[in-house]
């Protein structure tokens, strides 16, 4: 059974939502970023449904993104935003950092079970094509900056993967990859990779 | 002889010329007195059109002809407005343009006589004209930039309340239609419980908000019996505070506005146990004849702006709308109450004193009819 955490302020709100979902699934409830922390340190968490706007400063994103890069950094879990925070900047910082989906308050609970159906099928296809040796990799880029940028950056993010996946043998990550492992400590010099910041993200 | 006819007649030119001298000098005490004067009457007026620029300029034409001033001519933006009255072409005028981002101020006058120390008189006028329509105009921009400020502020506090009512409606509608077995009918039925009375104080709060300055004199709502205690220890299993509640006492006063108070104290404290882990929070509630004092208190940090901890839309947190402890202080105040705050050595302490009050009184049917 898949494990949501739901972070959530509004006890109520929260209470309602559980109720939806956990037939389906195993929730855990958190009210803020320190109970969230907490909660997935201790469970296997699949996927999290966020909201935004969490105390003490309910009224801005920032509480919210510093939980949604705390999970994408360090789980790699699916995050759906579920929030009343409807400002640009904020849907916009969010799915830049990697948020599955931006669901705005109020919303149906289909529309909140929809995507989550949909995180879990991007997910699970997503770890087929893994085996398969497909690896989707996503990166940032302007497009008005021409190709040079996002070939670095593709380049960048297919290296540190392989890296990440080979637990940053050299040997492995070279043959993975296609190129000669000269080629490979050039990449490693070039982007500054380093075997301890890896581990840390991994 | 020659000599003598000579001072005899220098004498008489002295005193002519000290004569002419005294006149000039009174003649020109006359032109100053005759311009503070006129200054005088034109921070008056503005003063009188509570510094309302559309209701001052009409009157300054009559102020300024005292010190010979024929006639005023402006053209002034600000925001989508424009107060013009044109000049009369005329050579004899003082004229001055402005324009800065948020107005623009075209002022001028026409003078009988531009010439000498007149002209000095004139100046004065004007620039004392001047700055009054500026400042005018910079204080309707402040208070309008601060109106709309605040009022988008509040509007996000709201919106952020309404929508997740919104959003609890939305899930609960969803959800009664899909309880099934007696088992989720059970789990349901317990999650509303524990969902009351958060539900309650954010909807108190909301309708707190709205209502707040509107109140009409009289108009306290319901009056019941509140346990203070009961409230607090509430509030605090809420919002899930480390700390105890102690003592008794009990008000007759408006239930909800009552919760408003209290949930803006310790919602506050449990926003800075955030930054602040160890941080406890603890109250305790006494009744003195009349009275019931309730002392609530955390073991966090001190406040700085303690003086300012009241006033309305007066904030030190960054998304904070400096609403709560204010709208606070104002419901106590309406109970006849009083509301205090205080670094203490123990932490941040609020004492709030409200009167035991009175049962409404229960009207009793005319049983002769």
């Amino acid at each position: 059974m898949e494990t949501i955490l739901l972070t959530e302020d509004d006890v109520a709100l929260r209470a309602q939502l559980r109720f939806a979902l956990e037939e389906r699934y195993e929730v855990l409830e958190a009210g803020d970023v320190r109970k969230a922390i907490n909660l997935l340190g201790k469970h296997e968490v699949t996927l999290a449904v966020l909201d935004l706007g969490l105390p003490p400063h309910e009224n801005t994103p920032d509480e919210g993104l510093r939980l949604l890069h705390y999970i994408l950094e360090n789980f790699g879990i699916k995050v759906i935003i579920l929030t009343g925070q409807k400002t640009e900047s904020a849907a916009l910082e969010a799915i830049k950092s990697g948020a599955f989906d931006y669901l705005v308050k109020p919303a149906s609970i289909e529309q909140v079970l929809f995507s989550i159906d949909r995180a879990i099928l991007f997910r699970d296809t997503e770890r087929k094509l893994e085996e398969q040796g497909l690896a989707k990799i996503t990166f940032g880029i302007e497009v008005g900056k021409g190709l040079q940028p996002a070939r670095e950056e593709a380049e960048k993010n297919i290296i540190l993967k392989v890296l990440k996946d080979t637990n940053f043998n050299v040997y492995k990550s070279a043959k993975l990859l296609g190129v000669k492992r000269e080629s490979v400590y050039y990449f490693i010099k070039k982007f500054g990779f380093r075997r301890e910041d890896i581990d840390d993200n991994a | 002889m020659i000599t003598l006819r000579l001072i005899q007649s220098m004498y008489m030119l002295v005193i002519v010329s000290g004569l002419m001298v005294l006149v000039i000098l009174l003649y020109l005490r006359y032109l100053t007195n005759r311009a503070f004067k006129v200054q005088l009457k034109m921070v008056e007026a503005n003063s009188e059109c509570n510094y309302d620029i559309g209701l001052f300029l009409p009157r300054v034409r009559e102020l300024v002809k005292k010190a010979e001033i024929d006639d005023v001519f402006y053209d002034i933006t600000y925001g989508e407005k424009v107060l013009s009255k044109p000049g009369p072409g005329h050579r004899r005028v003082i004229t001055r343009k402005v324009t800065r981002p948020d107005y623009s101020i075209g002022l001028g006058i026409v003078t009988v006589s531009p010439r000498g120390y007149q002209r000095y008189i004139y100046m004065i006028i004007f620039e004392t004209l001047f700055l009054l329509i500026e400042m005018d105009l910079l204080m309707k921009i402040k208070v309008a930039n601060d109106a709309l400020y605040n009022f988008s502020r509040l509007q996000t506090f709201l919106l952020h309340d309404v929508k997740n009512v919104t959003q609890f409606i939305k899930g609960l509608l969803y959800n009664i239609a899909r309880i099934g077995g007696a088992d989720r009918e059970h789990r349901f039925v317990e999650y509303l419980r524990e969902s009351a009375p958060a539900l309650s104080v954010r909807t108190d709060k909301i309708l707190a908000t709205l209502e707040m300055g509107s109140e009409k004199e009289g108009d306290e709502g319901e009056i019941e019996k509140v346990d203070v205690l009961a409230t607090i220890r509430e509030l605090f299993e809420l919002y899930g505070m480390n700390g105890q509640a102690s003592g008794e006492g009990s008000v007759f006063v408006n239930r909800h506005k009552l919760v408003t108070v209290f949930d803006n104290i310790i919602k506050n404290m449990h926003e800075k146990s955030m930054n602040e882990p160890e941080l406890e929070c603890h109250a305790s509630v006494r009744e003195e004849g009349e009275t019931v004092t309730t002392v609530i208190y955390d073991t966090g940090s001190p406040i700085k702006d303690m003086d300012r901890m009241f006033e309305p839309f007066f904030t030190t947190k960054k998304s904070g709308l400096g609403i709560g402890l204010f709208q606070a202080k104002h419901v106590v105040k309406k109970f006849g109450g009083n509301m205090t705050v205080a670094n203490t050595d123990r932490g941040v302490e609020f004492t709030v004193t409200l009167m035991k009050g009175a049962p409404p009184a229960v009207i009793v049917p005319d049983q002769t009819l």
